[in-house]
């Protein structure tokens, strides 16, 4: 609780606050679009089958990895 | 002219012959002749701009320190690198996906419009009418690439493949498939 009080009292614990806000909301929103990404890769190996389609997966499912990377990295090291 | 009966690859896979390739509404006794792709050096562009902002990242690198703790700084750059590796990954999949396949029974143009809107036309091989290339600029000559309209009889959408290479092998393909 202290240190809830604490963040509010002194102008780098608002910055703090807000920057590690940002970072939550925006890395949140990245995983939402690497969602997104990861099934129309799909749909669009799908619509034309070509070699690569194992990569271009691998690729999309890496993305979303980074993604929780993001949103683990902005909760826990901020 | 190309020759058609051999299978080839070539600007990065922007101009394949006969590839070993199959798309969602392919008939039983449709062979694929021509897959073609935007020329890659339409997409420098957006590499040059991911080069850029990742440049721009470590220039920022050298004075955010006085304003960001390192653990700021860590998240910073390693969402710099995400958004950067999402731009290139979003342009890669625009650029690999939309693609113009000419078959012995069709011509088809496959475009993912922002990765998430798909559009397919395709025409019919005898209704072909009219095929136009057009190729303009310093840029356009030098790497020979072009656009190539495919229009058809009556009321139906005409097919456009913009910035694709040899367009006027294209043409000699296509008319070469006419019936």
């Amino acid at each position: 609780m202290q240190w809830f009080i604490d963040i509010f009292s002194t102008n780098s614990g608002i910055f703090d606050l807000l920057f590690k806000l940002f970072a939550v909301v925006i890395s949140v929103i990245y995983l939402i679009y690497a969602l997104i990404v990861l099934r129309q890769s799909r749909l669009m190996l799908m619509a034309i089958n070509e070699g690569g389609g194992g990569f271009i997966r691998f690729t999309a499912f890496l993305q979303v990895l980074l993604a929780v990377f993001l949103i683990v990295v902005s909760f826990a090291i901020i | 002219m190309e020759d058609l009966s051999v299978p080839s690859h070539s600007l990065f896979h922007s101009f394949c012959v006969r590839p070993s390739v199959k798309f969602e509404t392919q008939m039983d006794n449709e062979e694929i002749l021509l897959v073609l792709r935007a020329h890659p050096i339409t997409q420098l562009p957006w590499i040059l701009n991911g080069i850029f902002i990742l440049i721009l990242m470590v220039c920022i690198n050298l004075f955010a320190t006085s304003i960001f703790s390192f653990q700021q700084q860590f998240v910073l750059n390693v969402g710099t690198g995400a958004f950067v590796f999402a731009y290139y990954w979003f342009n890669f999949l625009a650029y690999f996906f939309n693609v113009g396949i000419i078959t012995n029974h069709r011509v088809i143009d496959m475009d993912f419009h922002a990765v998430i809107y798909k559009e397919i036309t395709e025409a019919r091989i005898n209704k072909v009418e009219d095929i136009t290339a057009k190729s303009g600029g310093y840029v356009a000559s030098l790497f020979n690439f072009g656009n190539v309209y495919v229009q058809t009889a009556g009321n139906e959408l005409n097919i456009e493949f913009e910035n694709i290479p040899r367009s006027s092998d294209v043409v000699k393909i296509i008319n070469s498939v006419i019936p």
